[in-house]
């Protein structure tokens, strides 16, 4: 089993060589081989929602976490924490936003928990502790309230505010 | 002059590509990207004679005149293949002054940024928010909510995140902060020892003027409420009176702490109140039950109450709303219960009845019909364990949930040891890896018990009141210290954190 390889081919056309092994961290890709027949030799996947800068950088997670425990199946046992990023994954995802956004699309689609989870957590990292006033700026977000309607969105939630 | 004039056209440009750019989320991102991976087979097609000969056409000196910017934006977008284009614009961006380049590197800059809640699929989103919900689930929503209109109505939507934290939060905050291990393993042995022994010291607290009612507590503070119509708020380690809320028309018979500031508080006039206990100051009034409020139970931002009108309200705290009424008993509801492990809550009833509902979609999954005689006074729901009193008995339940059985029980314990109406119950679980919750019971005996819930028998008793044979009322328990409210107008507090041996 070990050396066998599939292909893989992105939106626009390039195809890459992948060890079956650490192409079926991606559960979309792993139920087409085994749900499907699909032969590893002769046939490319193709992978018609992932361009080809992203899905090597996908790969190259892959290839990275190929001998990582699978990720436990219940969403309970997931950590509220947000620190436990690897420092691979932290250097790995070193991105501009676009190619972190593309990452998400990319790990959603082909269903990779982990990579989709380390991709979340950093977004999530990126809002967490910050001021209205600093995600704005995080993400370019025009702040599109009426002074008015700020106001009022304060009188909603800060009476609530411990002092 | 034609530079300003192209600069002119290239931004717009730049500029449709970005609108495309927003639309098709799929494109890749930068510029280098595009011209070296993505359309290199494109490229091989193309001979490097015609894109040379559009460079030409446009570079050459001789024919400045008779090409318009608009004419050569329309052959950027509408008829040169991309590699074209982007022939063009590396030769362009050659021939540019320092400017120009800022000018540029500005619009890129810009490109670079996602909004990635406003941006991403509904389940994405979800996932990335509930990261935040975690640790301070009600500053997040706060900040979140006033950064721009998409994310306040994508967050207003995600009703389910608020209770998928109640779901996977811990119900018991320790000081697992503490550095000192030894000192906190003293600590540990020490409470365990008092609870075991029934160690304690007996705080006195004067300050009502009739009889008390209820009493809740946090890390720092306890609050009582009374037929006096005032709410006292109490400093737990020495008992002194910190503040005193006043506004309630009639007696209050339920208060419980939302987080270390804010106290709900629920009376015999229908009105739940929120207040600043540091204020001292009423922030809301909550109107919407048709009876006096005998019972809340609160879970960061859900407030559950339950009333004489037969009803438990359902809330949602940020916003003040009404969330949900549960309907389905046929008389006063005296003891309710939110189970922050599954999603589910619990009512008590006058008629006889416990029942079990799901916070999902507010419906009743369960009913115990628990007695024949005697109306069910109080009842907890916390640890996977429910428990509720009648009389002089107590029946606890393990509630397991399943897939296939929504909510199914299996009785642990009964007990009828107490010798006059047990008034108030309580689970509580001394370290957070105990496999097995305490029960603390009190009741119109006077008497304090509590129960390991392995044996029949109760592992202690204290008559705290009994001197005078008052009726405790209500109670309050954490790890070490009992608090009770009684008809005599004290509040009385144990304290079985202290290392001197005195019973």
């Amino acid at each position: 089993m070990a050396g066998n390889k599939i292909k893989l081919q992105s939106n626009d056309g390039d195809t890459f060589d992948v060890d079956v092994e650490i192409a079926k961290q991606s559960a979309t890709i792993k139920t087409m081989l085994e749900d499907l027949g699909m032969s590893e030799e002769d046939d490319v996947i193709p992978l018609p929602n992932v361009n080809s800068a992203i899905l090597k950088k996908v790969i190259q997670w892959a290839t990275h976490h190929k001998d990582d425990p699978p990720p436990p199946e219940d969403d309970e046992n997931r950590e509220k924490n947000l620190s436990d990023i690897s420092s691979w994954d932290q250097d790995f995802l070193k991105v501009d936003q676009g190619t972190l956004f593309e990452l998400i699309l990319a790990a959603n689609y082909l269903d990779i928990k982990g990579l989709l989870d380390v991709t979340c957590k950093t977004v999530a990292n990126m809002i967490k502790g910050r001021t209205p006033e600093e995600i704005r700026r995080q993400f370019n977000i025009k702040n599109d309230f009426t002074p008015q309607e700020e106001e009022q969105i304060k009188k909603e939630n800060e009476w609530c505010e411990e002092k | 002059y034609p530079k300003d004039k192209l600069s002119t056209s290239l931004q717009s440009s730049i500029h449709t590509q970005t609108n495309e750019q927003t639309r098709s989320t799929h494109q890749s991102v930068d510029f280098s990207r595009t011209s070296n991976g993505t359309k290199s087979r494109m490229a091989s097609r193309l001979t490097q004679k015609t894109s040379r000969s559009v460079i030409s056409q446009w570079t050459s000196e001789s024919t400045p005149n008779t090409i318009s910017p608009e004419q050569l934006f329309y052959w950027f977008t509408r008829s040169w293949l991309e590699t074209e284009q982007n022939d063009f614009l590396r030769q362009l961006i050659i021939k540019l002054d320092e400017r120009q380049h800022y000018f540029i590197s500005c619009v890129i800059m810009q490109r670079r940024y996602r909004d990635f809640i406003s941006l991403l699929p509904g389940n994405i989103t979800f996932r990335i928010l509930r990261y935040l919900t975690l640790p301070e689930l009600s500053r997040s929503r706060r900040v979140t909510v006033s950064v721009c209109k998409t994310w306040k109505s994508i967050i207003d939507q995600e009703r389910d995140l608020w209770k998928s934290v109640i779901k996977s939060k811990s119900p018991h905050t320790s000081d697992k902060t503490q550095t000192d291990w030894d000192h906190f393993q003293k600590e540990r042995l020490t409470i365990k020892r008092n609870w075991s022994m029934g160690t304690a010291q007996l705080t006195i607290c004067e300050g009502h003027t009739e009889r008390v009612l209820c009493v809740c507590g946090n890390t720092t503070h306890i609050a009582t409420g009374g037929l006096d119509r005032k709410i006292n708020i109490w400093i737990l380690n020495n008992g002194t009176l910190y503040q005193t809320l006043v506004g309630h028309t009639k007696g209050v018979w339920s208060v419980k702490f939302l987080s270390s500031a804010i106290l709900i508080s629920g009376s015999y006039e229908g009105t739940i109140k929120i207040w600043n206990i540091n204020t001292g100051i009423c922030l809301r009034t909550l109107i919407s039950h048709k009876g006096p409020v005998w019972s809340l139970a609160c879970s960061d931002v859900f407030c559950l109450s339950g009333s004489q009108d037969r009803t438990a309200r359902l809330w949602l705290l940020p916003k003040c709303e009404l969330h949900a009424t549960l309907t389905g008993h046929t008389s006063s509801i005296f003891g309710v219960d939110l189970n922050q492990e599954q999603n589910l809550c619990a009512t008590s009833s006058a008629d006889r009845t416990v029942r079990i509902w799901s916070l999902t979609n507010n419906r009743c999954v369960k009913i115990l019909h628990a007695s024949t005689d005697d109306y069910i006074m109080s009842l907890t729901f916390q640890y996977g364990f429910i428990a509720y009193a009648f009389g002089v008995h107590i029946i606890i339940y393990r509630v397991n949930v399943t897939e296939l059985r929504p909510c199914h029980v299996q009785k642990v314990m009964e007990t009828q040891e107490h010798r006059g109406r047990i008034e108030s119950v309580q689970l509580l679980k001394l370290n957070d890896d105990d496999k097995l919750p305490l029960l603390v019971s009190a009741g119109q005996d006077g008497l304090i018990k509590y129960w390991d819930l392995v044996n029949i028998a109760s592992q202690h008793t204290y008559n705290a009141h009994a001197e005078d044979l008052s009726k405790i009322n209500c109670l309050y328990a954490d790890r070490t210290h009992i608090v009770t409210v009684s008809d005599d107008t004290l509040v009385k507090i144990l304290d079985l954190s202290s290392r001197t041996h005195n019973n």
